[in-house]
């Protein structure tokens, strides 16, 4: 085989493998927002894996390297054993992610783990062989006898394997489910707050892209024959991000360009050039460099990448007249059986909650009525946002319980509310900006099927009947709130008004029977305030329940049948509004607040 | 237990130069809001620089004050030209995290450009011993503790009692209302990077002359030391980072000795992994602590 | 109650033709504000108008693309805002107005970081007479007190340099509605009638044009309205103009 040929065969596998693992990190970091600074460790586990799969014991080596394990599988099986481990791997990586961390400490501290990982590895030598790392790992083409026909097979067996990994890819990184995840990146809470199991989906994300990172690494392995710690160093998941930063982030069309031009040409390219001079590691440090450069060249410039985030396209055609909105719009759910026949939705008993020493909320006791607009108010400090943060699961109580529909859900996580049908909005608009308006809605539709694992299998053919139901509902919707002339405008560039009324929208296509809004109409326009007044009467009427916090006393006034008022942490008054007017002490705790 | 004091010793030394680096890269932090990964290639850059000085015979007061006074002005260099660009073109968090971990490539590999790959070995040099409470550190080591000391309280009387310090405090917490006070932020700001340079400069200097042996990746294993340091004495706080070098030297030199000296490392690793799931405000955070520096909002 | 029904006269504060926005993006255009002395503006309109930019242009938080700001007959367009500081401006933001993780005094002081220790003292004695109940707080962190309380250590911490125009920017955002009243009250119009130069963005329109000596209504980046505050209150087409606004506003 010629010189060039084989530096052809080596370009191609090594582009092939690279994209494997930079499709996996894209999906985990560029379509759902985890910044798994340690993606290099699950390639190297994968290679690991592979390698005492297939090297047999280590005695029977020489005895001049030492490893655990040394089984000699069936390669196709040593290979998928290698994603399976890097899948639990990720998975188990993924877990130290719940602490909900700034995404940068994140990173860092997947950093540290893969810098760890490195030392540890290095200085168990008995684990898989430590720095001086494993060789003679068996080629899975070797049958085909060495040169021309096992490295060219080789190609044909990576890019084949691309292929399948790619039809993988894409029920995960596009469709809905590429939406619910890049829902999640955008905004983790607001994520939460319709039902979607963030957690899980994490978990699940990286198990995939774990999975990913160990086939590439046992494909790699397998053509290079040796492993060792020097070839999975931190700085080689730097280029991958470099490859998904400068391709395109969140597109696996972009990562394939990327994959071209960093991984491949770069890392890998100039290895193959002369050695300059006395200094051995001047080329590659050069190259290294120059991934430097760009990284950074296009953050600051078009930190989008070549080819961006592309804007999906509807494929819903457009009905010529609005359908019967009212009815088709809001689907308030049947009253769950109630383990108690109070007409209360929601109960809340003594919540208690301090920050630093001070009592946010202090045995604060209220409920809300089935079929009530109830309102929350109270002076500034009073509580009123920690309460709701209670109720909704985002803020834990000291003390005190929740009940909701006869359930006490005191301990439960928010989106397991959401999913029983309690549903909030933000203080501040939380949208999922990098998707469309309609996008927004249709996220939030519960219990969809192209949200389950059957739904990732399936295909359109599951959930397609499903989500063309659900878009139209969301286009109702939209009609009702006047606001379809934006449904395919990204959220982002929604004004502060819109985005509050989308907040909203979201939060009833989420099929609530109890709605906690929270200061909806702040920096409403009038008119804007109106019309959502409006469709909060009319989901009352239709069976919603509505929990309202709010300052504005006309909106107050207009929709809210009691009044529960907050002073200090507690509940001072519950009742009527124009009986609270009157009532003086009402009036001296709201000023004297 | 003379093991045991001897390796408190060891770790008072380490913590010293881990508190020095610290202090800088969580001052750094709360100006900036940025985790400055280059840190690390900055520190490298200064110990093969203090490396250079010293065996060519200069004075080791001398190449301590121009190594920082070479990095103070690096250091301003980085933030004018690189890191506050790329954050005003409003680059998020992990962007600028990727940024700095680019531009730390950038330098260490033109570091090994320049220096050649090869380690260095020149600590060894430093060895007359000094005995006393049965500790025994070498010279240098008490040199180095004396500095760290001197410049720790530096710093303190700097942010208590100077004027430049209290708009120093009040920038880093607010910067529109420090602006509204009057303050010039961005000289303050010029100031901070000035000075944190200053003592990563000292820190890599003493780094290059406590170590034994060392290569280009030097400040990379150590920024995890000052890291792990900063977050545990809560990060933003130079107060915290004093004591957190403190502990994290203490404990990786226990890690050292009763384990493996090459598991060293991984102890410094773990007390930062560690704090990160349980607090990552760290063990002393200030009344009210800002938010904008923990939660992922 | 207000005084002027008449256009403010001598402005201590105003702008000619200013235009401005973000990057390149304009959200304000052609704007002329004037504030005098003794006297307080407010400057109202529906969501998104660009009220609170029209602030930020003024006191070098925005990037201004063309038109004047004139503060005393004096040019200080596109000065930065701890120019304006030494200049005579006071500064109270919208919402994130203190220094969340220090106390009471501390904040104070660090409003008289450009005076010396004596006049420091003196001046945080004088602002403890206008807010007497800050007396009783001083060594609490703000970070634990109510709303209305912190915005009062933000409005003291604005006047420790005794400016002569004194500018907020929706200082009743997210406080009760008690508060609003009271807050108007008791520190923009009162610091009016002490003889400052008072402007004011509000999101609260009714009750600060009850307060206000003259108002702007700004819709859509321009002024739709300059006229004596009660004229606008009193005026039901304003009450289309600026109260409505559609979705896509």
């Amino acid at each position: 085989m010629s010189g060039w040929e084989y530096y052809a065969v080596v370009l191609l596998v090594y582009f092939a493998t690279f994209l494997i693992s930079a499709w996996g990190l894209n999906l985990e970091f560029g379509v759902a927002g985890i910044p798994n600074f340690a993606y290099i460790v699950l390639v190297a586990a994968g290679a690991y894996t592979y390698s005492v799969l297939t090297l047999g014991p280590s005695s029977g080596n020489g005895g001049f390297q030492r490893y655990v394990l040394g089984a000699t599988l069936p390669y196709p099986l040593a290979i998928v054993c290698a994603g399976a481990v890097s899948a639990v791997l990720g998975a188990v990586i993924g877990i130290t992610g719940l602490k909900r961390l700034r995404p940068d400490y994140q990173a860092m501290a997947m950093l540290v783990v893969s810098i760890t990982a490195t030392t540890i590895v290095i200085a168990d030598v008995g684990l898989v062989n430590g720095s001086a790392g494993l060789a003679l790992i068996p080629n899975p083409l070797h049958s085909l006898g060495g040169g021309s026909r096992q490295a060219w097979g080789y190609v044909g067996m990576v890019f084949g394997v691309c292929a399948l990994v790619y039809v993988v890819l894409r029920r995960f990184s596009s469709g809905p489910f590429g939406r619910l995840l890049r829902a999640m990146r955008d905004d983790e809470d607001a994520a939460l707050a319709i039902g979607k199991n963030v957690v899980a989906l994490r978990i699940a994300v990286q198990a995939v892209g774990g999975a990913m990172a160990g086939l590439s690494g046992a494909l790699l392995v397998g053509f290079i024959g040796g492993w060792s710690p020097s070839a999975w160093l931190f700085i080689e998941t730097m280029a991958l991000l470099t490859a998904i930063i400068v391709g395109g982030m969140g597109n696996d069309w972009g990562v394939v360009a990327g994959t071209l031009i960093v991984p491949t040409l770069i890392v890998q390219g100039v290895q193959f050039l002369p050695t300059v001079g006395g200094n051995p590691e001047l080329i590659p440090q050069l190259g290294w460099m120059i991934l430097g450069l760009l990284t950074i060249a296009f953050l600051f410039f078009r930190p989008s990448g070549l080819i961006p985030e592309r804007r999906p396209v509807s494929r819903v055609a457009l009905p010529a007249a609005a359908p019967a909105v009212r009815t088709a719009t809001f689907r308030v759910p049947e009253a769950r059986a109630a383990a108690d026949a109070s007409d209360e939705i929601l109960r809340v008993e003594g919540i208690r909650r301090e920050f630093g020493g001070v009592r946010a909320v202090d045995g604060a006791t209220f409920g809300v009525a089935r079929g009530s607009i109830t309102g929350l108010i109270g002076p500034n400090g009073a509580g009123k946002s920690t309460a709701l943060g209670i109720v909704s699961g985002f803020v834990r109580a000291t003390g005190g319980s929740v009940r909701f529909d006869g359930v006490d859900i005191t301990a439960r996580p928010p989106h397991r509310r959401a999913r029983r049908g309690l549903v909030r909005t933000f203080q501040l608009p939380r949208e999922f900006g990098s998707l469309t308006t309609l996008e927004n809605l249709v996220v939030a539709a519960p219990h969809a099927r192209s949200e389950s694992a059957l739904g990732v299998l399936g295909g359109r053919r599951y959930w397609g009947r499903e989500e063309r139901e659900i878009t139209e509902r969301a286009r109702a919707l939209l009609v009702l709130f006047q606001m379809e002339d934006k449904a395919f405008e990204r959220a982002r560039q929604l004004s502060g008004g819109q985005k509050r009324m989308l907040e909203v929208m979201r939060a009833v296509m989420a099929e609530p029977s109890l709605l906690l809004l929270d200061e909806p109409t702040a920096g409403l326009s009038p008119m804007l305030t109106e019309r959502l007044g409006d469709a909060c009467l009319e989901l009352r009427d239709r069976g919603l329940s509505i929990l309202l916090v709010e300052h504005e006393l006309d909106t107050i006034d207009r929709l809210c049948d009691t009044v529960v008022v907050m002073v200090q942490g507690k509940v001072f008054a519950q009742g009527a509004m124009e009986d609270l007017r009157r009532s003086r002490e009402v009036q001296e705790a709201y000023i004297a607040g | 237990m003379g093991v045991i004091v001897q390796t408190i010793g060891f770790g008072i030394a380490a913590g010293a130069v881990i508190s020095l680096g610290a202090v800088g890269f969580t001052v750094q932090f709360g100006i900036s809001n940025v985790l400055n990964i280059t840190y690390g290639a900055f520190m490298t850059l200064a110990a093969y620089l203090g490396y250079a000085l010293l065996s060519r015979g200069l004075d080791v007061w001398i190449t301590l004050a121009v190594v920082g006074l070479a990095l103070a002005v690096a250091s301003l260099l980085f933030n004018r030209v690189f890191l506050a660009p790329l954050q005003r073109r409003g680059a998020g968090f992990v962007s600028l995290v990727i940024g700095t971990v680019a531009a730390g490539i950038i330098l260490q590999g033109a570091i090994v450009i320049l220096v050649g790959p090869g380690a260095i070995t020149y600590g060894a040099q430093f060895d007359t011993t000094v005995s006393g409470l049965g500790f025994d550190f070498t010279v240098a080591q008490l040199v180095i503790i004396g500095l760290a000391l001197a410049l720790m309280l530096g710093l303190h009387v700097l942010l208590t009692r100077t004027k430049i310090g209290r708009a120093m405090r009040a920038t880093s917490n607010n910067p529109t209302v420090a602006r509204a006070c009057g303050i010039r932020t961005s000289r303050i700001t010029d100031v901070t990077w000035l000075l944190t340079g200053f003592l990563c400069g000292t820190a890599g200097v003493a780094l290059a002359v406590t170590t034994v042996t060392f290569d280009f990746n030097l400040g990379s294993t150590f920024l995890i030391y000052m890291i792990a340091a900063a977050v545990l004495g809560g990060i933003g706080q130079p107060y915290g980072a004093m004591i957190g070098g403190l502990v994290v030297g203490i404990a990786s030199q226990f890690g050292a000795a009763y384990w493996s000296p090459a598991y060293q490392d991984v102890v410094a690793f773990s007390i930062l992994i560690a704090m990160l799931l349980i607090r990552p405000r760290g063990l002393f955070a200030a009344a009210g602590v800002n938010r904008r520096n923990l939660s992922a909002a | 109650m207000p005084a002027e029904a008449a256009a403010p006269s001598i402005p201590a504060l105003e702008t000619r033709g200013l235009t401005a926005g973000y990057g390149d993006v304009e959200v304000i255009r052609e704007i002329d504000v004037a504030v005098s002395e003794r006297s307080l503006v407010s400057i109202v309109g529906p969501n998104g108008a660009g009220k609170s930019t029209l602030l930020k242009a003024i006191l070098g938080l925005a990037n201004v693309m063309g038109g004047e700001v004139v503060l005393d007959g004096v040019d200080v367009t596109r000065k930065p805002l701890e120019q304006l500081v030494r200049l005579g401006i006071g500064y109270v933001p919208q919402v994130d107005d203190i220094f969340e993780t220090l106390r009471v005094h501390e904040n104070l002081e660090m409003g008289g970081y450009l005076l010396d220790k004596r006049a420091r003292a003196e001046r945080v004695e004088e602002v403890l007479d206008i807010f007497p109940v800050l007396r009783s707080h001083l060594r609490r962190y703000v970070g634990t007190m109510s709303g209305g309380e912190r915005k009062m250590v933000a409005v003291g911490r604005a006047l420790m340099l005794a400016p002569r125009v004194i500018v907020f920017d929706e200082p009743t955002a997210g406080l009760a509605p008690a508060l609003v009243r009271s807050v108007l009250e008791d520190q923009a119009r009162a610091l009016a009638d002490r003889g400052k130069a008072v402007l004011l963005v509000e999101q609260r329109a009714h009750v600060a044009l009850e307060l206000s000596d003259w108002a702007y209504v700004l819709v859509g980046g321009r002024i739709a309205r300059a006229a004596p505050a009660a004229e606008i209150l009193a005026d039901p087409e304003m009450g289309e103009v600026f109260l409505g606004g559609s979705v896509r506003a």
